[in-house]
């Protein structure tokens, strides 16, 4: 099995878990990933494998050109779903879609690095890969986390209350 | 201890304190209501930060939708195809045969005698069950004459009919007469005696309708045996001159187009042919009004049979008796001009016959050509 292969059973679930909490579209997650394993194939040495490939896919993701091409053709989809065209092949509830959707304003509310480095928390990342990843260092991963989590809490409650209330306005 | 901030809290419960900080840690909050607070608001923004991260993975897949097939446009249906090929098919065959029964019926050898067609026909039927008529060719009239004799005798209403049929043949051979047909007819004057030993003979020389199903001793009634003589023109309307009327012109410069046929008797049939909305507007109605309105959408082959420019107190041909038996009754038949009507099988067009025939003849006509319109 060469080290790419490794790489891609090792990491790969993990990979586009984060990338699609951080994006909101799994196949564009997917294609990130792919392209962060790509990436490994050209790299001779890598030292932290995780770290690594979550720094890699998360520039990826910065990448503004990548990004406007997407935002290109994620507005155009935004525009095919308004036209009811898009085809969903997961059975999602309503009340489930709903807590996605508060969810996700929750996090794209939080600032960019509490945010990444929240997700890859979440991906299992200690705070030394976090911190390379990053470019943080070690000592402020804690700080970043623990405010990312205050933060994405308390902004979601407030949304929860905010849709609440307007569900109220609307049943009355 | 010094109280932890927050920060130091969340990397203590995310197991990233290094063993010697983290036991100082633990002591701490053991014994420090505030930290102790802390820590367990700090554990439900970890268990809750992770509960909302979570729910980021439901994810409708396909937000990049797949290509969608284009949409075959409705024409390329394979449903379709299929019956496009069928009508282009039917369309042809139709075509085809339209203009077949167009060039049977206007090249119709008009210098061709017609009883020599008829009889030729009459011989080739007769070779498939006897050889005995094809020994004497006799004119198709008279042989039509002798097939009928035993068929009528057969049976009593039935044969009062067909005497009757047999006589009016008679008469109209007798038109015109040739010394072969005279010949003939003495012939059948004297087989007549013998009739009933002939039967069988003879009624195998006949093909169809009335004289098998007499010989099998079939006991029809003689309305199915004239709806039964109506669909075979050969003998159609027992006893008259069975051949094709002969096109003499086509009209089509008028609105309904006439044609003109002549039978082989040498009476007149005009055939006017009226397209659905003309209908009215032709005041054909008044000749045939509501019942062949009705019929519409009832079998549309059932003639319907009126008498126009005829006088009152002309009695008016019974369908069910061909011929008038008086003399009286024949002079007006002749003198008067019947007509029929019926429609095609679109019911879209209708076609009304008339001419100074009886109406058995009109329909006789009306069997061939309905068939050369097929």
């Amino acid at each position: 099995m060469s080290d790419v292969e490794r790489l891609f059973r090792t990491y790969n679930e993990q990979l586009v878990r984060y990338l699609t909490r951080r994006l909101g579209d799994r196949d564009w997650a997917e294609e990130v990933a792919q392209e962060t394993f790509i990436r490994a194939l050209r790299q001779d040495t890598i030292v932290n494998e995780r770290a690594w490939l979550f720094a890699v896919a998360t520039n990826l993701v910065r990448d503004e050109a990548r990004k406007d091409a997407r935002r290109r053709r994620h507005l155009s989809l935004l525009a095919e779903e308004e036209k009811g065209k898009v085809v969903e092949s997961e059975q999602t509830t309503l009340e489930r879609a709903q807590e996605a959707a508060l969810a996700r304003r929750a996090v794209d509310a939080l600032a960019e690095r509490d945010r990444l480095a929240l997700l890859m928390r979440e991906e299992g990342l200690d705070y030394s890969e976090i911190a390379e990843a990053l470019e943080l260092s070690p000592g402020s991963v804690g700080t970043t986390l623990s405010r990312a989590r205050r933060r994405l809490v308390e902004s979601y409650e407030a949304l929860q209350r905010e849709r609440e209330a307007r569900e109220k306005n609307a049943a009355s | 201890m010094q109280h932890p901030d927050e920060g130091m809290i969340h990397t203590w419960l995310d197991g990233e304190l290094p063993t010697e900080e983290s036991v100082a840690m633990e002591t701490h909050v053991a014994t420090c209501k505030r930290c102790a607070a802390a820590v367990a608001e700090a554990r439900g923004f970890v268990a809750g930060a992770s509960r909302i991260v979570s729910a980021l993975d439901i994810v409708p897949r396909g937000v990049i939708p797949v290509p969608r097939p284009r949409q075959k446009a409705w024409y390329a249906s394979p449903q379709f195809r299929a019956a496009a090929a069928v009508l282009v098919v039917a369309g042809a065959s139709l075509l085809v045969v339209k203009k077949e029964s167009q060039t049977q019926l206007v090249p119709a050898p008009v210098n061709a005698p017609l009883a020599e067609r008829a009889e030729t026909r009459s011989v080739q039927a007769s070779t498939r069950n006897s050889t005995a008529t094809l020994a004497s060719p006799a004119p198709a009239v008279e042989d039509r004459a002798k097939s009928v004799v035993p068929v009528a005798a057969s049976s009593g209403a039935l044969a009062k009919v067909a005497a009757l049929a047999t006589e009016k043949a008679r008469q109209n051979a007798a038109e015109k007469a040739s010394p072969v047909d005279a010949a003939a007819r003495r012939d059948e004057v004297e087989r007549g005696d013998q009739k009933d030993a002939l039967s069988d003979k003879v009624a195998g020389v006949v093909l169809t309708g009335v004289a098998t199903a007499t010989a099998q001793g079939t006991a029809k009634t003689f309305e199915q045996r004239k709806a039964s003589d109506v669909a075979n023109p050969r003998i159609a309307a027992t006893g008259i001159v069975v051949s094709e009327p002969r096109l003499i012109r086509v009209d089509s410069t008028k609105a309904p187009r006439q044609s003109f046929y002549a039978t082989a008797s040498g009476a007149t049939l005009v055939l006017t042919e009226i397209e659905a909305p003309d209908f009215a507007a032709r005041g054909v109605s008044e000749a045939a009004p509501a019942p062949a309105r009705k019929r519409m959408g009832a079998p549309r082959n059932a003639p319907t049979t009126t008498r126009i420019m005829s006088p009152p107190s002309a009695p008016v041909p019974d369908p069910m008796i061909p011929f008038p038996a008086g003399a009286a009754s024949q002079a007006a038949a002749k003198a008067n001009i019947n007509t029929i009507t019926w429609f095609d099988a679109t019911g879209l067009r209708r076609y009304i016959l008339s001419g100074s025939v009886p109406v058995a003849e009109l329909e006789t006509a009306k069997v061939f050509l309905q068939k050369a319109q097929r």
